[in-house]
């Protein structure tokens, strides 16, 4: 086997620059932004079915790869969510926070269309008060999501337990549509690092 | 001239119209901005301060819409122009104050009402889509721009109320308090100080000396059919009544050592000079507490056989009722040709045979004669063979002064008094032993491995010496061991050596109980 060229330096990717710290002391994320930021991503692996596939290559070419490093190391990073049956007890990482969210609102924008469409359908929906079962890819999204959310977290947990009902389910799922929505702007990597720490910093 | 900037986005459009302050294209002067809302007939349209106002609230509210954490910003108040808060599914509702509004012929007819649009999600965002685009223009109200940042802590209320989050801590604090008051009054456990050390120790010895001493009836028991009962019938028989129906023997050290005085003062106070026989007869004799020999039990044939010439069957007193035996101790008299009189306790000492806290303070424990060697049961005796040992020379010298004289230097039957300490002089008597002896063996001798503990004092004569195992007494002779023994007071310090001589000949010292 043979090498031609040297092998690839890890470059930071300057887009981890741009989303600031907040003077956060301690390197470590607050338990809300864990939680938000799996949620987030459970709501991407809903709407599209091979969303892990889309995740890898998405950090391929974010050039983030020094950060999460494997498909492995994403899975444990997501399972730093306290709310998650196989918790890992470690702490998330700012710079590893940032580069989820930066690869979360590259996806979202490669999702935009279709969450528009939904979005529009949950309206129509809602003016005709239908159930949400009439809207296909609307229901598809909302019992996709309860799977999942059910699949991996701790149904010990109080939080957990607040989204015991599917009622309570699907209006977390369309909340995190909202969110969704939100991260597809111009801005929306800004918006979402920031609401990360919502009442966190002093 | 006016510029206009339009910002298009699927649900909404954002129109600027303005003018520059220099002659490039930049729009840094505001005149109007103007919302389209698709769906929404009526738009919204104002100067400056309503397009700063509802930037600022949109973005706040998308914030919002993010991390479920309201921001005052916008939050109705009576002094905020623009407010959103959320309705029911996803529509948020828009109030503007139609004081900013600028279009004043589609305000609603009573004055300082604020106009309510209804927004679903879609449009909300677009419009908060197209100020951020328009933030991000650098050709459009360059220094206009809309701050995204979390909200500070002290802004968010939590949701429990203080009250109620504060009840687990005060829980434990008053539970703590009242377990520490109760915890006081227990009353401090009062402390006894140990009653002594030795009556402790003695009972702790006691323990394992049981078991070996109680062993011992079985194995005299077996001795008297071996031994050629030419020995009085009724001693014997004695004996047997008496070693085998032992309720307990006699295990105080401090006792022991009284009646072992009373034995020997008894015996030799009632020898007669009759010198009739030629070898130390030796017996084990048994002693009631009171002090009364209650039997004994001679160890060889000869003894067997010149029982006679001992005082001992005249000192026996056979109690007449034979059930009623009470406790005896166990004690080897050894009956010399000179006339002296030796008795040792029959104890075993505690394992680990030679170990210095054994040997040094205890007079009273005494080594083990192996009963035939043939028996092994006594256990850790890798000591003495004592009745072999005792050189025939030794008596004369040392006599009378050591019969009342527990501890005897004859012999390896006493601990040492005063040990040698000097390690100089411990190395040199070492080399010196082993060079008496490799001098003194004969150079094709062959034969088992065998040990010797041969004690020296300090200017390197053999006081006594101990052969481990038949073996070891076998060959003794062979190496001039016996001859080498000289006679000396306790008073000098000494010190054993193990000797051992393996089967190639070869002869290694050291001392006993290790180098220092």
């Amino acid at each position: 086997m043979t090498v031609k060229s040297p092998p690839e330096k890890p470059v930071k990717s300057p887009m981890l620059d741009k989303l600031p710290n907040y003077g956060v002391q301690s390197d470590e994320c607050p338990r809300r932004a864990k939680t938000q930021l799996d949620f987030i991503m459970l709501a991407i692996e809903a709407l599209e079915l091979n969303a892990s596939q889309v995740m890898l290559a998405a950090i391929r070419d974010l050039g983030l790869q020094n950060v999460l490093k494997s498909r492995v190391h994403l899975w444990r990073l997501r399972s730093t969510n306290p709310l998650r049956k196989f918790n890992q007890r470690q702490p998330l990482t700012l710079e590893e926070a940032k580069a989820l969210v930066l690869v979360v609102c590259y996806l979202c924008r490669k999702l935009t269309v279709l969450v528009r469409q939904l979005f529009l359908g949950y309206q129509q929906l809602q003016d005709q008060q239908l159930s949400l079962d009439h809207h296909f890819r609307l229901a598809k999204y909302l019992k996709r999501f309860r799977s999942h959310f059910r699949a991996r977290m701790n149904p010990k947990r109080a939080m957990v337990l607040t989204y015991s009902t599917d009622e309570k389910l699907d209006e977390l799922a369309l909340s995190l549509l909202t969110q969704l929505l939100l991260c597809t702007g111009t801005r929306g990597e800004e918006r979402l690092w920031a609401s990360l720490f919502d009442g966190e910093v002093s | 001239m006016t510029i206009q900037r339009q910002y298009v986005l699927p649900n909404c459009s954002l129109v600027l119209e303005g003018l520059s302050e220099d002659t490039s294209n930049v729009l840094s002067i505001l005149a109007n901005a103007e919302f389209k809302i698709v769906g929404i007939k009526q738009s919204l349209a104002g100067g400056l301060e309503f397009f700063q106002a509802v930037a600022t609230v949109v973005s706040a509210y998308c914030q919002r819409l993010l991390s479920g954490v309201d921001h005052p910003a916008h939050i109705s108040s009576p002094a905020s122009l623009v407010s959103v808060e959320p309705l029911k599914g996803q529509y948020h509702r828009l109030l503007v104050k139609p004081v900013v509004l600028g279009d004043s012929s589609k305000t609603s007819a009573v004055d300082g009402e604020p106009q309510a649009i209804q927004l679903s999600t879609v449009q909300l965002f677009d419009m908060a889509e197209a100020i951020d685009q328009c933030c991000a223009d650098t050709q459009t109200l360059p220094n206009f721009s809309v701050p995204v940042a979390p909200l500070p802590r002290r802004y968010v209320r939590a949701e429990e109320p203080l009250t109620q989050r504060a009840i687990p801590p005060m829980l434990g604090f008053g539970t703590l308090a009242v377990a520490a008051l109760g915890l006081f009054f227990l009353p401090v456990p009062e402390l006894v100080e140990p009653e002594g050390l030795e009556q402790q120790d003695t009972s702790a010895l006691a323990d394992p000396l049981a078991e070996p001493v109680g062993s011992e009836p079985d194995i005299s028991s077996t001795d008297t059919p071996v031994s050629d009962s030419e020995s009085s019938a009724n001693s014997t028989a004695s004996d047997e009544v008496d070693i085998q129906t032992v309720p307990g023997p006699i295990t105080d050290s401090v006792k022991l050592a009284a009646l072992q005085q009373q034995v020997q003062q008894q015996i030799s106070s009632a020898s007669t000079d009759n010198a009739s026989f030629e070898q130390p007869l030796s017996y084990q004799v048994s002693v009631a507490e009171n002090g009364d020999i209650v039997g004994y039990n001679p160890l060889d044939d000869t003894s067997s056989a010149n029982v006679d010439s001992t005082p001992l069957p005249t000192l026996t007193y056979i109690p007449v009722d034979s059930a009623a035996v009470e406790s005896v101790a166990q004690f080897d008299v050894t009956f010399a040709p000179g006339g002296t009189v030796e008795v040792t306790s029959d104890q075993t000492i505690i394992p680990e045979a030679i170990t210095p806290e054994v040997v040094v303070p205890k007079s009273t424990e005494e080594e083990v004669l192996p009963e035939e060697d043939a028996n092994g049961d006594t256990s850790d005796s890798d000591t003495s063979g004592q009745t072999s040992a005792v050189p025939v020379d030794d008596i004369d010298t040392a006599a009378t002064s050591e019969i009342t004289n527990v501890s005897t230097s004859r012999g390896l039957s006493t601990s040492i008094t005063t040990p040698i300490q000097d390690v100089d002089r411990i190395y040199a008597l070492n080399q010196e032993l082993r060079r008496t002896i490799i001098n003194n063996r004969e150079p094709n001798w062959s034969g088992p491995a065998i040990r010797y503990r041969i004690r020296l004092d300090e200017d390197g004569n053999v006081i006594g010496y101990a052969a481990d195992g038949a073996a070891a007494e076998q060959y003794a002779a062979d190496f001039k061991i016996p001859s080498l023994v000289k006679a000396t007071s306790t008073e000098q310090p000494q010190l054993d050596f193990l000797v051992v001589i393996n089967d190639n000949n070869v002869i290694e010292v050291s001392p006993w109980d290790g180098w220092p």
